[in-house]
């Protein structure tokens, strides 16, 4: 088994590029542009940061509406954000959407209630991960 | 000419390991932002987008994956008012080359374009 050890990788030929070859061979691809960028896990009615990645404070703009920020910015707001909502303890069904038009620095959500659309501060796990390219 | 280096694992000087398979496994391996389900803002590894009609976009892998069995996320903006609305799998099965959604919002799920559609897949490339 082989072990590299390095703190930067960087592409030779251009430097925001490393290739990786797929799982079944045929195709290569984009390492950086694979890769998730940030990721959330958060508790709604503190709301306080459980878990993260390239993501700072959140800010609580009211019932069910949060910002997330993130720490490095996106070269464009046109990534890709995808979210999961979820009560730890009772079998209700939430659901996370954008609220705003995304910024390159954050994230403005809602969480809703899935039946009926409230907005809701309840859900104990949110969770949101976020591909695109970093600035 | 660019480099090859054929390794099981990154090891970081503070940050940890990771086996190389995790990197090539857990990367996402196609990633779209939609506006108004006919325009492609950003993407990755994506061919072209299908305007099926109101609501129905089928998202087509510029690279192919091993099969129709990846994991698909999303999300999804109808307006700047209503909050309930969600994108989902629609018709077809996902295939390794392609899959297709149906947004919807309202308490009556009524379909309509999003005007902004994220999706991400992870999977295995063919």
């Amino acid at each position: 088994m082989s072990t590299i050890l390095v703190d930067n990788l960087t592409g030779k030929t251009s430097a925001g590029s490393i290739t990786v070859t797929s799982e079944g061979g045929a195709a290569t691809q984009s390492l950086q542009q694979g890769l998730a960028k940030a990721w959330i896990n958060f508790e709604a009615s503190t709301p306080s940061t459980r878990d993260s990645f390239n993501h700072s404070a959140i800010t609580d703009n009211g019932t069910g509406n949060f910002t997330l920020n993130f720490s490095s910015a996106f070269a464009s707001a046109d990534r890709s954000s995808t979210t999961c909502s979820g009560y730890r303890t009772t079998a209700i069904a939430y659901e996370m959407c954008t609220k705003n038009t995304p910024t390159t620095t954050a994230q403005e959500v809602w969480l809703y209630y899935s039946p009926n659309g409230a907005v809701n501060d309840t859900p104990g796990d949110n969770m949101m991960t976020s591909q695109g390219d970093l600035a | 000419m660019a480099g090859t280096i054929v390794a099981d694992t990154l090891t970081h000087s503070t940050a940890g390991s990771i086996a190389t398979n995790y990197v090539v496994n857990g990367s996402s391996k196609h990633w779209a932002n939609i506006t108004n389900n006919d325009t492609v803002e950003d993407s990755f590894n994506q061919s072209s987008i299908v305007d099926n009609s109101a609501s129905d976009c089928t998202y087509n892998f510029a690279s192919s994956l091993s099969n129709g069995l990846y994991a698909n996320s999303f999300m999804a903006m109808y307006d700047l008012t209503n909050p309930y609305r969600k994108l989902g799998y629609f018709g077809n099965d996902p295939s390794s080359s392609s899959f297709r959604t149906q947004g919807s919002y309202g308490a009556t799920a009524a379909t309509n374009d999003m005007l902004t559609s994220t999706v991400t897949t992870h999977g295995d490339l063919a």
